[in-house]
């Protein structure tokens, strides 16, 4: 069954069409990764998925339904977006910053109860960060901040996590450990769909990779169909070498700094 | 208070309080109406009293934090507490009483220099 599928979704800002005609679907489990260059459309397209934003033409489906059709609280207890590391004015704590991914399943005026905080607590002590529980959000280190947010969003009991650039201001430790955390969310039946800068990403972790280009889907497919030297070329205008490091591995090279 | 929790979502932002569930549109004008009508009448009964609102706050945030659950009554409590000083002072300074507006004004406007200056570094 597919979790969450676009129907011919156009989407345009002030008059200006930043999503034609995109047809997708997405199932259980997957790591959708979103290539495209700056502007494509790729945060445009994950907060119309959202329901933040409402396409012009065509529909959203999650599970079935017209996203339109649900409330907040309803697309909240399904799909948690994962923002880009933000650095906040104010000084929360983590753990209060994973409190409130509990927020779509209490009632309006009443508190966060005892049984929201053990769970935000569990998901802490599973993607180890239950040490920073007391730490301000302000004073840890940008993979601390995006391991709060993913737990977050598995406190709010989603099981669709929209990330967006997830690994940009990540060192490149973090981004690594970050890239497997995903895939081993994803193995426990978790679905990413995720905008990403960078191929290599795509190849390793992905098992679909969406293009977009000028709003519009250039390819849809397994990563290792999709990403080649002719596709990574057409969306970025460089060429690059798309070479296999062993049977499961590819990796992707600038053509013009391998010479 | 009871929305504490909610205004705390709000500072993350309008998009990521509406991922995280929350009508942010309608949250924040309810406590925009709440606020209105709370000052109105307070209004009403003490008066025109200045530099108040804009002083405490910024002091009950360097004592509490960001958290709106504890920061909300801190101001409360801080509030009714400066102006009872303020009025104690207003009333027993000269043989006249002078206008409480006077004395909160004297204290706050060097205060608020003060946090203007430090409004760049950000709250820890």
């Amino acid at each position: 069954m597919k979790l969450i599928e676009a129907e011919n979704v156009t989407f345009a800002y002030f008059g200006k069409t930043v999503l034609e005609n995109i047809s997708m679907s997405v199932g259980k489990g997957e790591i959708v990764s979103l290539l495209g260059p700056n502007g494509s459309g790729k945060t445009t397209l994950l907060k119309v998925l959202l329901g933040i934003y409402l396409p012009r033409k065509g529909r959203v489906l999650l599970e079935g339904l017209p996203i339109r059709t649900l409330k907040p609280k309803e697309i909240a207890a399904k799909i948690a977006y994962v923002p880009q590391v933000h650095r906040l004015a104010f000084a929360y704590t983590v753990l209060d910053i994973v409190l409130m991914g509990r927020t779509p399943h209490k009632p309006f005026f009443s508190r966060y109860t005892k049984e929201d905080r053990e769970i935000s607590l569990y998901v802490m002590e599973k993607l180890s960060i239950f040490h920073l529980k007391d730490r301000s959000y302000t004073r840890i280190s940008g993979g601390e901040r995006q391991l709060t947010l993913i737990a977050r969003s598995l406190a709010q009991g989603a099981n669709i996590l929209m990330m967006d650039e997830p690994e940009s201001g990540l060192d490149y430790g973090n981004q690594i450990r970050l890239l497997e955390r995903i895939t081993e969310l994803a193995e426990e039946g978790y679905t990413f769909i995720q905008s990403t800068h960078f191929p290599d990403h795509a190849l390793w972790t992905a098992s679909r990779v969406l293009m977009l280009r000028e709003g519009k889907i250039a390819a849809d497919g397994k990563p290792y169909d999709v990403i080649n030297e002719d596709t990574i070329s057409e969306l970025y205008n460089i060429s690059v070498n798309v070479l296999p490091f062993n049977e499961h591995l590819k990796v992707c090279i600038p053509a013009a700094l391998g010479r | 208070m009871i929305l504490s929790d909610y205004l705390n979502i709000l500072s993350m932002g309008d998009e990521e309080a509406r991922a995280l569930g929350i009508n942010a549109a309608a949250i924040r004008f309810t406590l925009i109406v709440f606020a209105t009508l709370i000052s109105g009448l307070t209004v009403v009964v003490g008066g025109i009293i200045g530099w108040v609102g804009l002083v405490i706050p910024h002091i009950s945030r360097i004592i509490a934090g960001p958290d709106n659950r504890i920061l909300l009554p801190v101001t409360a409590i801080l509030g009714a507490a400066y102006l009872l000083v303020a009025d104690d002072i207003a009333r027993l300074l000269f043989s006249v009483e002078i206008p409480i507006g006077i004395v909160t004004s004297l204290v706050g406007i060097p205060f608020f220099a003060l946090v203007l200056k430090k409004a760049g570094k950000g709250w820890n």
